[in-house]
């Protein structure tokens, strides 16, 4: 029996080459797409769960709120006492504590081999008994107990010491301070919130910056904390005591207040941080748990796109098996036995798909890597659970997309369809036309999605950050930069090309997390600032090199010396975050931030320091060199290249050893809507794809449509109907389908945008044409794609198709 | 054998009803070929479709082998169809994927007769038919003529008690048509109950006993020996 579906099916298969290519090839594309997305979101999901103790291990961060209860501030960092402290207090619950700082940029050198290096991390000697970090080489309970000691990965020490033994070998620091290494490891995986290259004792460190500094210092939350806890732990009331703890240890507040009224301790399951945590501070930034929602809803889609056209043109294509089914069970036959075969062969044409998906997968898997960043791979043999979800998933799609017509087949009554009149493929009709609707408000509704997401980027791009961001190239500044800063700047300037030079502790772009406390003069008396106002320490040239204007007041003046110790320049955000209300009330008023008491001599216009994803944020300006950390040159328009080839010249000469690394704030600035740009890729991808799978059904469709008709079409040509009014005829009951379409993928366009949408401070307002191009795109192509057939039927001899009938 | 008594058919189309049989009654014996004859509409191919459990009567009684079917599920139907009636038809109906030896095993699959059964059962009607020569042919590679005889040999393969025939030359031409009524008369020489639905005269004469339909009527029967021709 089996053998005879079996044969059916394959000729089936064969003998309508067209229908089976699009549906096989459909499917096969929706499952591609699925079985990609699908390995992504394994991967995604898989973050950080390959530690021994994974459930086990908690990261600390710290949270702000200002007086009114909102949160100002939430880092993925925290202060350095903590850890230790921690650890001390709750000897039951925390087993073991780790800390992570990472110093920034380093040069590393080996004899003349020198790299600059971002994956450096001081780190307590803890760390192996709590991350499963595997040490091919060296002791991981002795490997960081010393200062200077440093465990690195297998490609770095292939990096530096090539074949050589690395073991027991110095690698200098920033040209100053040897480091021996005593342990290797192997390449922390892929699927870590955070990779580091180097692990160097946090000893170290402590010995340099003094380890009773260390102690007290509650404000420099820079320090990535990991806590292990026992097998029964209650992260809900540990919380709980951790408001006692930090008051334990911090001072009260200016007023008075209990620490733990302004600041606060949160825990987060190791395995929850790269999907969930997306703090202000992160080691490294993070994916979002909204984005693989996305994804797979997408995915899913996709198929569910696949799995319509499959049923509609089966179900379409029901009169061809009309006489087999009434055969069948004429000759005894019954339903279950008629669904089961048919069932059958969508199970069957389902595994094909898979096997064909499969191999597309095995090609776009490179392509595929490249885009998302990561090293995917089909394992089949090492994992059962892929093999079984994806034999799953062909089964699945095979129910699914076989139910209907099987159903629809089955039902068909003998005695009508062997008359040899055969059933005309109106029945069904009105499924069929909801699934098309189906599929095209998918399509439509992702094409909307995919202009808005574009829309936003050009937002973003295009929007006057209130500086300016083009043709500024920084470079870091190190010790003797700053020290000879006035001089360089006259040499910079004397070079033509360089229109400014300035030198200030961060450059537009990143996150403003630096602040500090402070009180300001308003109405008549010195007030606590109460919000969070971010500090950026400037030279006196910053505003004009970035040519920011001004709302009051004046800029720093070189000539003025009080300038460099007690002038302040405020954004109006501070402002009014402040109290005054305005930013002429503010110039001249008395003003204290950390440590420095002045006066505020002007203000500047807001401008978007950090990413359309944020307000804007208040910040103050002073003058402060021992912060400067980068210097930013504005070349003229034409000059790039030429002033690269100098600034290179002179930076070898600044600091010899370490690579010449320009940056550009511009690119810097577009950087941060990395994730977003992927998102309109993905959208781009599969919405061209979902186009392109519903329109090869409708292709099917409207090819049977225009032959079920051609005894219509003989006719009223006979009776003196145009080819045109006959090609209107057809497409027109099409186009009415895709019209409708739009009015359903509009309204969820919509919503899932707007919530979308959300993540920006600053976000495009919806247009109205990203809906109507949506929807005339559909149209037009689902149009062309019917018109094909259409003209192919109308002009058609009507001889031929009356004498046929 | 077979025993229609006060049997009518409906069809309800929209708002019109339609009488397609109306009282009728009738008695088929064991190894009888009857022909049914009458007027386009008169609702032959309805009482065809009744006598071969594709549909059940609107109200009346139908004996099959003394067993009121009336009322049966299509599931009883179905088992019942298989086991006991061979269907020949107009248009052949054979089934385009398959070849003729796969069209002509199809009934013993649904029986559950093995594999080598079925090929010796196969080869016998085939060879029977003097078709053999086109066993692995598929249907469109056929003659009308030889179509019809590959329905037939797939209409007796199950040996059934009771051979319907709805107008199985209308398709074909005359010595085609010819041959396949030869065919049907051996059949019934050999012990076959043969009802054929037709509208020729000539064919008629096959039968051992003609009935006419006209409106859903039975409206004469006409007993006669066979003559063949």
């Amino acid at each position: 029996m089996v053998s005879n579906y079996l044969k059916i099916a394959l000729r089936n298969l064969v003998k309508h080459k067209g229908y089976s290519f699009i549906n096989i090839f459909g499917l096969a594309v929706g499952m591609a797409c699925c079985i990609l997305i699908m390995l992504y979101v394994q991967d995604e999901l898989g973050y950080d769960r390959y530690h021994e103790k994974a459930d086990r291990i908690y990261r600390l961060s710290r949270q702000w709120t200002n007086q009114d209860g909102k949160i100002s501030l939430h880092l993925g960092h925290v202060a350095p006492p903590f850890g230790p402290l921690i650890r001390n207090d709750f000897p039951e619950t925390v087993l073991e504590s780790v800390r992570f700082l990472r110093p920034g940029t380093l040069l590393l050198s080996q004899g003349d081999t020198h790299f600059q290096e971002t994956r450096f991390f001081f780190v307590d000697s803890t760390v192996f008994s709590i991350f499963s970090w595997e040490l091919l080489q060296g002791d991981p309970t002795t490997a960081l107990a010393e200062p200077n000691m440093l465990v690195l990965t297998e490609s770095m020490a292939k990096k530096y010491f090539g074949n050589e033994d690395p073991m027991g070998k110095v690698l200098r620091v920033n040209q100053t301070t040897d480091v021996k290494v005593t342990g290797i490891m192997k390449d922390v995986p892929l699927n870590s919130h955070f990779k580091p290259d180097f692990l160097c004792s946090f000893a170290s460190f402590a010995n340099a910056v003094g380890r009773e500094n260390l102690e007290r210092n509650w404000g420099s939350n820079n320090y990535a904390t990991y806590i292990l806890v026992p097998e029964r732990f209650d992260p809900v009331s540990f919380a709980a005591q951790l408001p006692a703890f930090i008051d334990k240890y911090m001072r009260l507040g200016p007023a008075g207040q209990r620490p733990s009224q302004g600041t606060q301790l949160n825990l987060w399951p190791i395995t929850s941080i790269h999907l969930h945590s997306n703090l202000d501070s992160e080691v490294e930034p993070n994916s979002s748990i909204t984005y693989i929602y996305i994804y797979s809803a997408v995915a899913l889609f996709v198929l569910l796109i696949a799995c319509f056209n499959f049923m509609n043109l089966s179900t379409a294509q029901a009169s061809r098996r009309a006489k087999e089914v009434g055969m069948r069970k004429v000759l005894g036959a019954h339903k279950q036995l008629l669904i089961r075969q048919f069932l059958g062969e969508s199970i069957l044409l389902s595994f094909l798909a898979l096997v064909l998906a499969v191999l597309v997968v095995h090609l776009a898997l490179p392509w595929f890597n490249s885009f998302v960043g990561k090293e995917l791979a089909m394992n089949y043999a090492g994992n059962m659970v892929e093999l079984l979800l994806l034999l799953g998933i062909a089964g699945l799609v095979g129910i699914v997309a076989g139910s209907y017509p099987a159903f629809f087949l089955s039902a068909f009554q003998p005695a009508e369809v062997l008359k040899g009149e055969t059933k005309s493929g109106k029945s069904g009709l009105a499924f069929r036309s909801v699934l098309v609707v189906s599929q095209f408000a998918i399509s439509i509704a992702l094409i909307v999605s995919m202009g808005i997401v574009f829309d936003q980027l050009e937002f973003v791009r295009k929007k006057n950050l209130g500086f300016d961001k083009e043709m500024v190239v920084y470079l870091p500044a190190s010790t003797q930069i700053r020290q000879q800063f006035t001089s360089l700047r006259g040499q910079l300037l004397a070079q033509p090309g360089i229109t400014d030079v300035t030198i200030s502790s961060r450059v537009p772009s990143g996150r403003l997390l630096d602040s500090q406390g402070g009180t300001a003069e308003v109405g008549g008396e010195m007030q606590q600032i109460t919000t969070r106002v971010a500090d950026i320490h400037v030279d006196h040239n910053f505003m004009k090199t970035y040519k920011i204007s001004f709302a009051a007041g004046r800029d720093f003046d070189i000539n003025l010396a009080s300038d460099s110790t007690e002038a302040f320049l405020l954004n109006e955000a501070s402002v009014f975050a402040i109290g005054w209300k305005s930013a002429e009330e503010a110039v001249g008023k008395k003003f204290q931030y950390g440590g420095r008491s002045g006066k505020v001599i002007g203000v500047v216009k807001d401008f978007h320091f950090e990413s359309l994803h944020q307000k804007i944020a208040p910040i103050v300006f002073l003058i402060n060199p021992g912060r400067f950390n980068a210097v930013s040159i504005r070349v003229a328009a034409g000059h790039l290249e030429k002033t690269l080839e100098f600034l290179k010249e002179r930076w070898q000469f600044l600091r010899p050893n370490f690579p010449f690394v320009p940056q550009f704030v511009d690119e810097q600035f577009n950087i941060q809507y990395r994730s977003e740009e992927r998102l309109g890729q993905v959208f781009g991808l599969f919405s061209g794809l979902a186009v392109v799978i519903a329109c090869l059904g409708l292709l099917g469709l409207a090819s049977f449509i225009a032959q079920q008709r051609t005894k219509e079409i003989g006719v009223r040509k006979v009776l003196g109907a145009s080819v045109a009014s006959i090609v209107f005829q057809l497409t027109k009951q099409f186009a009415r389908l895709v019209l409708f379409a739009n009015l359903l993928a509009w309204p969820l366009a919509y919503y899932g945008m707007t919530k979308w949408l959300d993540g920006f401070a600053y976000a495009t307002d919806i247009s109205v044409m990203s809906f109507l191009l949506a929807g005339i795109l559909a149209l037009t192509i689902a149009v062309l794609t019917i018109s094909y057939q259409a003209i192919r039927a109308a002009m058609a001899n009507p001889v031929h198709a009356l004498k046929y009938e | 054998m077979i025993r229609l008594q006060g049997l009518n058919k409906l069809f309800q189309l929209e708002e019109v009803e339609t009488t397609a049989l109306n009282n009728i009654n009738l008695h088929i014996q064991q190894g009888e070929f009857v022909a049914i004859m009458g007027p386009s509409g008169c609702g032959k191919s309805t009482l065809m479709n009744i006598l071969g459990l594709l549909d059940n009567p609107t109200s009346g009684s139908y004996f099959f082998l003394d067993e009121d079917v009336a009322r049966h599920t299509e599931r009883r139907r179905a088992n019942l169809r298989k086991a006991n009636i061979g269907f020949v038809f107009q248009s052949f109906n054979l089934i385009d994927e398959l070849t003729v030896f796969e069209n002509v095993e199809l009934p013993l699959f649904y029986l559950g007769v093995s594999n080598a059964e079925r090929e010796k059962q196969v080869d016998t009607v085939l060879e029977r038919m003097q078709i053999m020569h086109r066993k692995n042919h598929f249907p469109q590679q056929l003659s009308g003529g030889q179509q019809q005889r590959v329905a037939i040999a797939r209409a007796v393969i199950a040996n059934p008690k009771i051979i319907l025939a709805d107008e199985p030359t209308g398709n074909l031409d005359s010595s085609n048509g010819q041959e396949v009524m030869r065919l049907l008369a051996s059949l019934h020489e050999a012990g076959a109950t043969i009802v054929m639905v037709t509208h020729s005269a000539e064919q008629a004469d096959y039968a051992g006993r003609i009935v006419h339909l006209f409106d859903g009527h039975v409206v004469s029967e006409n007993i006669r020996e066979a003559q063949v021709a």
